[in-house]
């Protein structure tokens, strides 16, 4: 049986990616504090951003489950949506309203946002 | 640890966050093979002062660069502003090691205020919340 979750660890921190309806969603959960963590992350999310242009759904990146990251793990994130943008993927940022960390974190990324909806941050 | 010291969840989170950013910087910036980096808490009845001291790294140029990054984040009067154009900038340029993002995300995030000083070789950061 073909486990259809595909899953990126590294340290304290996992990526799992689940194909949803319309959708490719990459829920990140643990710790992201590492040093580099584009090392990890941005092979990751580049393919995961390829596999969604290439699928023609959304990539959404879930942190609701995310109990911290560094701000050394907000450049490889914005350059993902960089990267969708360019490409012409729908990207959407989740994150848990309800952890205070989240909502000041994220309020910052909605500068990324574009009018159409293709990239969307989103309290939950 | 925070906590205990009588903070709220809400301000520790936020402490512990600032606490993580600063050694992050000693540890990416400070001298290679350092033996030691110092953090220490002091809290006070008005606020709670954050400070991480190491030993300098690389040349004088490092510690001019390093003044310049903390001037820019100082002299911000908008923090939130100051942190979203660094992640802008970060979207745009190649990988590198001077994004500023910490000590920004310090100051808008963690709402503290950014020190340093410079003695004897050794860089003493500080972030200072007042509640």
């Amino acid at each position: 049986m073909v486990d259809p979750v595909r899953r990126w660890t590294e340290g304290e921190l996992s990526l799992e990616a689940h194909d949803g309806p319309g959708e490719l969603r990459l829920v990140w959960r643990g710790r992201s504090a590492d040093r580099e963590p584009g090392k990890f992350l941005v092979p990751a999310l580049t393919a995961s951003v390829e596999e969604s242009g290439r699928r023609g759904v959304r990539l959404c990146l879930d942190f609701s489950a995310l109990e911290y990251m560094n701000s050394s793990t907000f450049t490889p994130v914005v350059k993902a949506i960089d990267l969708a943008r360019r490409r012409g993927v729908a990207i959407a940022l989740e994150y848990s309203q309800a952890k205070k960390w989240q909502a000041l974190s994220f309020s910052a990324l909605r500068t990324f946002e574009t009018a159409d909806g293709r990239v969307a941050v989103l309290g939950r | 640890m925070l906590e205990k010291c009588g903070l709220p969840p809400d301000e520790s989170d936020s402490l512990a966050m600032v606490a993580q950013e600063l050694l992050e910087n000693a540890v990416k910036y400070g001298a290679p093979g350092a033996e030691e980096i110092v953090l220490s808490l002091r809290v006070e009845e008005r606020g709670v002062v954050v400070e991480v001291k190491s030993r300098v790294g690389g040349d004088e140029s490092n510690v001019r660069a390093f003044g310049g990054a903390m001037q820019r984040i100082r002299d911000s009067s908008d923090s939130f502003g100051a942190y979203v154009e660094r992640l802008q900038q970060a979207a745009r340029r190649p990988y590198s090691g001077g994004s500023e993002l910490g000590l920004a995300r310090i100051a808008y995030e963690g709402r503290c205020a950014l020190e340093f000083r410079v003695d004897s070789g050794y860089l003493a950061v500080s972030a200072v919340y007042k509640r």
